[in-house]
């Protein structure tokens, strides 16, 4: 009979205001973290759309007619499909949908319009985790979602009663309350290797201070971002700084200006010697979109997932896309190479044809002066020792002969200039080398005990073949700037040298310090617990919670069996309370001062009247008595003494039991 | 129309002055003046000699109040309290003739000695405020407050008042043994006779009545209406053989408010129906396995039992 009311339909109420301006709020709050990857002009559209549905509804102006609004999503539409060349896919399909949520927000008019922008704000705020995982973004969308849940409840308290903090508290235990879920589907959800549903990260994520060929005199700025690259952590104690060499791709190829790894070789047999103790280590990868696993110097086996080339890197099969652990050995003293092959003499000694002239000379004055190839070594770091070299990071551009310019006239480079030039010098000499990239350093972290190398720890050093010794490291930047290698790269530059600031400091201010390294400790346990959890750990955990080896199948229905169980607690839970008499607000406070006095060690009886326990306080803790009398006072003159309370005398008395403080004796 | 203040001060000069003559006893003064201020009977439950005639006469004297005793036995008849109709034979017709009844304060000494007929024949007066003899009702004085003694029930040749009429006495209270000092003062000081025939009435009927109605306006919230409700419905848990009735729960508000009073407040706290409790109780709730606790220990039970909401 009353459903003919059609007020008593929710669908043709009026919205209510408060509802309408939270809700557009919070998708505002939404698609704000989308500039980093939409594109301008649809970021542009949507924000835009968005706040004028806001400042339509604040001035209490007309929605505009549903044709335009039909005209302007078709337009938006083709707009997409001409800008992406398809509406498949993350980006046309997190663009689309950001548009149409601006215009949507143009014809909320009833229940089931806001319901709907609500749900599709909450799978917008998921859009995000296809671009960042990254923890405060997470806070950020943390705070996200508890605006479009205080829009959920505005919208369903239809008489606008509840106030926003009440409505806020309630939206906060609803995220709450959701948590064991998260958790749960965490942990169970069955992982797939590789980004979630296949979809390529792309260049944004991957930066990478390696690339796998260098030209030194090309670029006058190299990489200077503080972005963790990767950490490790020892088993032991972590290596001395000096032997902190994190090795990448070699380059073997030079043509005058580049450098240039060589085709695929296979590893030699027994080309490692371990000179020392083996050194084991957890080594955690950012994603690169690079396959390299950038292992100590010299990495001691490699682990069945990964594979090691003849140049002793070890590769993963698949570019590394997401935060990745690997389990790695290395031996910090070592003999690498038995033999030098026919292929690896020629490559260890190409040059290109008629470069770099004066260098060449040099090389071939050391040859004559020398009587061995150790002393040719010695001779040329004796070079970078005794003429002016500098140390920079932004050197002059060197178009013309790199090498000779480099070497002669400028004498300004970062490391690559060094082992670039060391190694055409060796060459020029009749030593076989290579340039070998990689990272150097690291910063032990004492909070978390990880090492962490930074992308503007990227180095490179060279390598040389000495009969009987193998190939060997030498670090000519190390002749020029020794602290680069000792202390690191914040240290190795003057001050015109522009770092980020945090690098700056890095063995400056204390606090500063102890603040980024604890910053960084968070992000480490970050990236281990939560970005790292893949398939292999999923599997152990689940060994260890006793659950063996469950197929993606077992998983779910342990899924399924868990959210029930919780399910059942939180209906118990709520029955319970439901039955649970409810307090009346001044006994409450009542019972927060009882509790008060327990903490301070006095026995505290539910029977005992409150002027009883006045006499008694004053008997036997006078101090204590003292500011309890108001307060047992105010309590009986409110509850016993008059029926009609007024809520001024009410806060007093919360006031006075907030402030009240008891001294522990 | 009495003022608080006023009230209070009378009261208090009659509990000193009943102080006096009943030493060491202000607790069992103060209950006989809570079940008189509320509008209730009183029951003393003693061994011989402990005060409770002085008390029940010292109590009349000071409230100003007209005093019958009635020694209570075996043999005595309901006409004997009531009153009787006498043939007149000057007018030709019946004329009443009150019994000790009528009287504002009755001391009605050991009536369980009296056979069960007699004791009624009290016990319904007490409830109805008159007496109705042959078809015609008469009126009892106001205020008319009855304070019934009887020796423990171990003793021979009694009649136990069953728990029906027990529980038209709102408070049962015992004097018990004075206490070493209290036993001093009583043996060094002067005759009780002598002192109470030297009592003068500190207060009249009227101002008495008046008292009564300020009962009625003493404040009672509903945190402690639910309090009472509470204590009330734990009684009837099964620990007992019987629960508390609604009369009780009403005596127990009535006696709180008129506690209250006396305490010269103007409304009830917990303390009060606390303090109330075990005079309520002990006359009325019987354990179900006959366990021996003293009126106190039963009521600590309950009130340890119930929080306070």
């Amino acid at each position: 009979m009353s459903n003919r009311d059609p007020s008593n339909n929710l669908d043709t109420l009026p919205l209510n205001r408060s509802a309408v301006l939270w809700i557009i709020l919070s998708q505002i709050l939404i698609v704000i973290p989308h500039s980093t990857h939409l594109p301008n002009w649809a970021f542009g559209l949507s924000l835009g759309l968005m706040i004028l549905a806001g400042w339509l509804r604040w001035t209490d102006r007309p929605l505009p007619p549903r044709g335009l609004l039909g005209v302007a999503a078709i337009t938006g539409g083709i707009a997409c499909f001409l800008y992406f060349g398809t509406l498949n896919g993350r980006d046309p399909g997190v663009t689309l949908l950001s548009m149409m949520l601006g215009l949507k927000l143009l014809e909320m008019r009833r229940l089931r319009d806001a319901m709907l922008v609500v749900f599709l704000g909450y799978f917008l705020i998921i859009t995000q985790f296809l671009y960042s995982q990254h923890m405060l973004l997470i806070l950020y969308l943390i705070m996200a979602s508890l605006a479009v849940t205080i829009g959920l409840i505005s919208l369903n308290d239809v008489r606008d009663s509840l106030k926003l903090s009440s409505k806020a508290k309630l939206a906060a235990s609803l995220l709450l309350q959701s948590l064991p879920f998260m958790l749960l589907l965490f942990i169970l959800f069955p992982r797939i290797h590789g980004p979630l549903w296949g979809i390529p990260t792309q260049d944004g994520q991957a930066r990478s201070g390696l690339s796998d060929s260098m030209e030194p005199g090309q670029f006058s700025n190299l990489i200077r971002s503080d972005e963790p690259a990767f950490r490790a952590v020892f088993d032991g104690a972590p290596p001395v700084e000096e032997l902190r060499y994190w090795r990448g791709p070699v380059l073997w190829q030079f043509d005058g200006r580049r450098w240039t790894s060589r085709p695929p070789a296979p590893l030699e047999a027994n080309g490692i010697e371990g000179l020392g103790p083996i050194e084991t280590y957890r080594l955690i990868l950012e994603p690169s979109n690079k396959p390299w696993v950038l292992a100590l110097d010299i990495p001691g086996a490699a682990p069945g997932e990964l594979r090691m080339t003849g140049d002793f890197q070890l590769i993963a099969a698949q570019p590394i896309k997401e935060v990745t652990e690997f389990e790695l050995s290395a031996y910090t003293k070592y003999r690498i190479g038995k033999e030098l092959n026919q292929e690896e003499r020629r490559l260890g000694l190409q040059l290109p044809q008629s470069t770099a002239p004066r260098a060449r000379a040099l090389a071939r004055s050391w040859r004559d002066q020398s009587s061995n190839n150790v002393d040719i070594v010695n001779k040329a770091l004796r070079y970078f020792r005794q003429q002016p070299f500098v140390y920079t990071l932004s050197p002059p551009l060197m178009r013309q002969d790199p090498v000779d310019q480099f070497l002669f006239e400028s004498q300004r480079g970062f490391c690559e200039h060094y082992a670039g030039s060391f190694v055409f010098l060796m060459r020029a000499a009749g030593v076989p080398a290579r340039v070998v990239t990689g990272y150097l350093g690291g910063e032990y972290n004492p909070i978390a005990q990880y090492l962490l190398i930074r992308q503007s720890d990227a180095h490179a050093w060279a390598e040389v073949w000495l009969d009987g010794d193998g190939w060997v490291r030498v670090d000519p930047t190390a002749a020029v700037a020794p602290e680069r290698v000792e202390r690191g790269i914040g240290s190795s530059l003057s001050g015109s040298d522009q770092l980020p600031l945090l690098l700056r400091n890095r063995y400056g201010h204390s606090f500063i310090n102890r603040a980024r390294m604890m910053w960084d400790s968070v992000d480490y346990y970050w990236n281990y617990w939560v970005l790292a959890f893949g398939p292999e750990r999923q599997q152990a955990l689940m060994r260890e919670l006793g659950l063996g080896n469950l197929n993606w199948r077992g998983m779910i229905i342990t899924l399924l069996v868990s959210s029930g169980l919780i399910i059942l607690i939180y209906t118990l839970v709520f029955v319970l309370r439901e039955r649970r008499p409810i307090l009346d607000p001044i006994k409450r406070q009542y019972v927060r001062f009882l509790k008060k006095l327990v903490r301070a060690g006095i026995m505290v009886n539910q029977s005992e009247g409150p002027s009883d326990l006045l006499k008694r306080l004053e008997k036997d803790y006078p101090d204590i008595a003292i500011e309890a009398r108001e307060i047992i006072q105010r309590y009986i003159d409110l509850r016993y003494k008059k029926p009609a309370n007024n809520m001024k005398k009410i806060s007093q008395f919360n006031v006075l039991i907030s402030k009240f403080k008891t001294k522990r004796s | 129309m009495m003022d608080a203040d006023t009230c209070i001060y009378e009261l208090n000069a009659i509990r000193e002055t009943i102080g006096k003559i009943i030493i060491g006893k202000e607790r069992a003064i103060r209950l006989s003046l809570t079940c008189l201020l509320a509008n209730g009977h009183l029951l003393i439950e003693d061994v011989p000699g402990v005060g409770k005639t002085t008390l029940a006469h010292s109590l009349a004297r000071v409230l100003g109040l007209e005093y019958q005793r009635i020694q209570f036995t075996s043999d005595l008849l309901p006409a004997d309290i009531l009153g009787v109709n006498v043939y007149d034979r000057e007018t030709g017709s019946f004329h009443f003739h009150p019994g000790p009844v009528f009287s504002q304060l009755i001391l009605a000494d050991e009536i369980n000695r009296a056979t069960p007929k007699t004791q009624s024949a009290l016990l319904e007066a007490m409830e109805e405020q008159q007496v109705s003899i042959e078809g015609i009702t008469h009126v009892l004085p106001s205020p008319f407050f009855v304070i019934a003694t009887q020796n423990p029930l171990e003793q021979a040749g009694t009649f136990p008042l069953p728990e029906s009429q027990l529980d038209r006495f709102i408070l049962r209270i015992s004097l018990g043994y004075p206490d070493a000092e209290s036993e001093r003062a009583l043996l060094l000081g002067q005759d009780r006779r002598e002192l109470l025939k030297e009592l003068d009435p500190v207060t009249s009927p009227e101002r008495i009545r008046a008292m009564q109605a300020q009962v009625g306006h003493i404040q009672c919230s509903s945190a402690l209406i639910d309090y009472i409700q509470q204590l009330i419905q734990w009684t009837r848990n099964g620990q007992y053989q019987q629960g508390l009735s609604p009369r009780a729960g009403l005596a127990l508000l009535r006696s709180g408010r008129a506690w209250a009073l006396l305490d010269g407040r103007d409304y009830v706290l917990p303390e009060d129906i606390q303090a109330v409790l075990p005079s309520l109780t002990g006359h009325r709730l019987v354990h179900q396995n006959h366990s021996v606790m003293t009126a106190e220990e039963q009521a600590r039970e309950i009130i340890d039992s119930v929080p306070i909401p």
